[in-house]
């Protein structure tokens, strides 16, 4: 086993950081979702 | 805008495009390797009748479903020697983390194709006196691929771009090759639109095959 000293402690002061790249991830998502349907939804009704 | 556009650079680093899109394929072939095999006896679990196998199996799935793919690869890389002792070089990892997330996605789609065929067939096959196994082999599972086989050539594609993702544990596919000309040349425009067409050929290549197998598949020729 390699030895390593895990610290979650640098990721949880970062926890802001995380909060909003998940933002970013759920609003992405949304959008893609939106245009993604709308253009799927188009091309399988021609 | 002005660019001059000038792709015989890149055409003289065909070795590493070449050497790259084998590196893509072996990932591809070894994902296949590992996802089909364990997809299939994962989707049997989830059938079956017994609550804590399946209750593990449906675990198993919804968690390497869930798992987005670039940190499943960077974690098994880095993380998975600290954690369980073993030695993984970029291959290995991306290949691990590749083949239990689509493990799961078959698992879902094998489960879905073995249920779609009907009770009827079990019990038809049963009442003619064929063992278990032959039941399934010889009545189940050609109804069920015929109903999964287009989902399963969704699947190879999605690891066929999924392997693109090795690039971040620097495995030398065809993306990470194509990062590799683009520095050396300062030619990123070229490189990519060469290697978006190397993409474009391998899927369109694939899904010709694929097409054809349907038709054959299909109860009279019926797939479009």
């Amino acid at each position: 086993m390699i030895a390593y000293h895990w610290d979650f402690t640098t990721v949880w002061n970062n926890v802001g950081y995380l909060g909003s790249g998940l933002l970013g991830t759920i609003v992405l998502a949304a959008i893609c979702l939106f245009f993604g349907a709308g253009i799927g939804m188009a091309l399988a009704s021609r | 805008m002005n660019y001059q556009w000038d792709f015989a650079v890149i055409l003289r680093s065909n070795g590493m495009l070449i050497g790259g899109l084998l590196g893509t394929l072996d990932l591809t072939i070894m994902t296949v390797v590992i996802a089909a095999p364990l997809g299939f006896l994962l989707s049997l679990v989830l059938l079956s009748r017994h609550r804590t196998p399946r209750f593990i199996a449906r675990c198993f799935v919804d968690f390497f479903r869930t798992s987005a793919l670039l940190v499943l690869i960077i974690w098994f890389y880095f993380a998975f020697p600290i954690v369980t002792g073993l030695r993984v070089n970029s291959f290995q990892a991306a290949a691990l983390a590749l083949g239990l997330q689509n493990a799961a996605y078959l698992a879902e789609v094998f489960r879905a194709g073995i249920s779609s065929v009907a009770q009827g067939q079990w019990e038809a096959a049963k009442a003619l006196g064929l063992h278990r196994v032959h039941v399934f082999c010889l009545v189940i599972a050609p109804q069920a691929l015929r109903s999964f086989a287009p989902v399963l050539f969704n699947v190879l594609t999605e690891i066929i771009k999924g392997t693109a993702l090795a690039a971040a544990i620097a495995y030398g596919e065809l993306s990470f090759e194509a990062s590799r000309i683009a520095s050396s040349t300062y030619r990123p425009l070229e490189t990519y639109t060469i290697v978006a067409a190397i993409y474009f050929a391998l899927i369109f290549l694939l899904s010709q095959v694929f097409r054809r197998i349907e038709m054959r598949m299909a109860v009279g020729g019926a797939v479009r």
